[in-house]
């Protein structure tokens, strides 16, 4: 599937197949916080190393607090060791404003000792984010060249649980790029504020 | 029995898989693996709809490689449950004929 792009995998990994190599090359950055002072703090560290900067959801507080923001761009599986979902109709809404993904852990799927919850509350999360057209992307999170998945069976993945397959694998990275590009042009001031020639 | 017309009879999509574990799976154990990891993800009914018929002429031992005859409807439940299945299993290619896999 051409024009594929996982953010989260090791770019030290021996073999890369299946997608682009230059999505690898992008500086990713995974923001970890227990509190909104320290991921603010963060993410002022980070915003202007980092290509992408995402954040390890999972607190409800911090999720709300995370779509919130426009400098993330992605929240990392906003369900982590939570009884619930993570998200809500509220979350997604404000996720779609900002233009910050959800994304779907692909390898806390596959070692979770309950899969079934996983998928119900990525079911449930895609079923919200589908509603508000907010972006999600899905990702590896590859760490050895074995964890790595075709593009196209994860996309597969996400048809099964009621998403759409080609949103989260080929057109919110993309667009998470070109914001990656417009940030990086000399118009660009901030989140929302770009400066125009008469 | 008469033969169903063309018309009436099952589609099918042949899917190329690549099997990557420790040790090289023979055809039976092969069979048994792909079984399992759509009854693990898609449960009997699951199983019931893909269809799932490995091929033995064509597989291929030396470089674990076989050729999946899955319904042409549930193609991407079968893939989704290659995802996650137990042992790395890799959807190489997928046709509608055996010949231009």
């Amino acid at each position: 599937m051409t024009g594929f792009h996982d953010f989260f995998i090791d770019s030290k990994l021996d073999q890369i197949h299946g997608w682009k190599e230059e999505s690898v090359e992008l500086n990713a950055v995974v923001l970890e916080a227990s509190e909104w002072g320290e991921l603010k703090r963060k993410i002022n560290q980070n915003r202007g190393k980092a290509d992408i900067l995402a954040f390890e959801g999972g607190d409800e507080k911090l999720n709300r607090k995370a779509v919130e923001e426009p400098r993330l761009d992605v929240l990392l599986h906003p369900e982590k060791n939570r009884e619930h979902s993570g998200l809500n109709h509220v979350l997604a809404e404000k996720a779609a404003e900002n233009y910050v993904a959800i994304g779907l852990d692909f390898s806390y799927l596959y070692h979770s000792s309950r899969r079934d919850l996983v998928m119900k509350d990525w079911r449930k999360n895609i079923k919200l984010l589908e509603k508000y057209d907010a972006p999600y992307i899905i990702t590896t999170r590859a760490r050895k060249s074995y964890q790595l998945r075709a593009p196209r069976d994860l996309a597969s993945l996400i048809n099964e649980l009621g998403g759409s397959g080609q949103k989260a694998v080929k057109q919110t990275p993309s667009k998470i790029l070109e914001r990656i590009k417009k940030r990086e042009s000399s118009d660009f001031l901030g989140p929302g504020i770009e400066e125009v020639e008469d | 029995m008469k033969h169903l017309p063309p018309t009436l009879r099952t589609d099918h999509r042949y899917v190329k898989i690549s099997i990557e574990a420790d040790e090289p799976k023979s055809f039976s154990e092969a069979v048994q693996i792909v079984k399992y990891a759509v009854k693990d993800f898609a449960g009997e009914k699951g199983l019931a709809e893909v269809q799932p018929w490995l091929i033995k002429r064509k597989f291929d031992e030396s470089n674990q490689q076989a050729a999946v005859r899955v319904n042409k409807d549930y193609e991407s439940l079968f893939r989704a449950s290659m995802t996650l299945s137990k042992h790395k299993i890799i959807t190489v290619n997928c046709s509608g004929t055996l010949k231009s896999l």
